[in-house]
């Protein structure tokens, strides 16, 4: 603080100052091109088998551009969460991805029975994710089992996002709105997730 | 786009009938939201007969 006491800091200042947290293998350069001077986003898939409960079960990250006019991939660092029959969290991992190749895979305990998983858990990163079918129909039927605000938010609106970007069934969608979402305690999920559909069902379709 | 926000509207309508909702911040979202979903004019009537207290699904609310 001392340092940028009376004067202005830039990003170059900002970017030696966090050198010292970020990862040994991703470089600074890499980072501020990526992040800082490429538009757009990522998208992330899960490929998991739910059906694998051996200790060393294999999820399947791949990271795509957001948009093929735009296909910078980027480093990434987030946090998995597995849920178990309960909707508990029963794991956490946190990964590490690269910008190198499309694919990342981790292990995790399959004996614990995992019915979803649930990327950037916490909400540590900024990244598109398409939840996988597995996880979103068990998200889609059990959501309100969630405890944890935050997660259960982040749920919410990570569905209304595959709905905005027409991977959901507008019916199914609106089904699982009216079955789940009215219940919800936080009252500003109620009226993002209104607000949002309304603009979805203004915008983009057609009489 | 009506058949979608009609089964919304119709959602909210009957949560707002309710009574065991006393969250004032929750009725106003549901409210707002209920006006902003009121797309026909069978809704618009729907919401003067409850606004005027002509609704008997609401007697008491």
């Amino acid at each position: 603080m001392d340092r940028f006491r009376y004067s202005n800091a830039t990003i170059e200042d900002l970017l030696v100052d966090l050198k010292d947290y970020f990862p040994a293998q991703v470089s600074i350069d890499n980072w501020k091109s990526s992040w800082l001077e490429s538009p757009s986003l990522n998208v992330f898939e899960s490929v998991w088998d739910p059906s694998n409960v051996s200790q060393s079960a294999t999820l399947k990250l791949y990271q795509y551009p957001f948009s093929s006019d735009y296909n910078t991939l980027r480093w990434h660092k987030f946090q998995v969460a597995f849920f178990d029959e309960n909707a508990s969290i029963v794991d956490e991992k946190t990964v590490l991805v690269s910008p190198t190749t499309n694919l990342t895979q981790i292990t995790y305990d399959g004996t614990n029975e995992v019915k979803a998983i649930f990327v950037n858990y916490n909400d540590e990163d900024f990244l598109e994710n398409y939840i996988d079918s597995q996880s979103l129909q068990f998200f889609l039927a059990n959501i309100d089992m969630i405890k944890d605000d935050l997660t259960r938010s982040l749920i919410w609106f990570n569905l209304s996002q595959l709905n905005k970007q027409t991977l959901m069934r507008l019916d199914d969608y609106v089904s699982f709105i009216v079955e789940k979402l009215f219940d919800e305690p936080q009252i500003y999920v109620i009226n993002q997730l209104l607000t949002d559909l309304f603009v979805y069902l203004s915008s983009f379709l057609v009489e | 786009m009506v058949a979608e926000t009609t089964v919304i509207f119709d959602a909210i309508y009957e949560k707002l009938q309710d009574e065991t909702i006393v969250d004032v911040d929750k009725l106003e979202v549901l409210y707002k939201n209920l006006l902003k979903y009121a797309q026909t004019d069978a809704q618009i009537l729907k919401l003067k007969d409850w606004i005027m207290g002509d609704d008997p699904t609401l007697a008491g609310r």
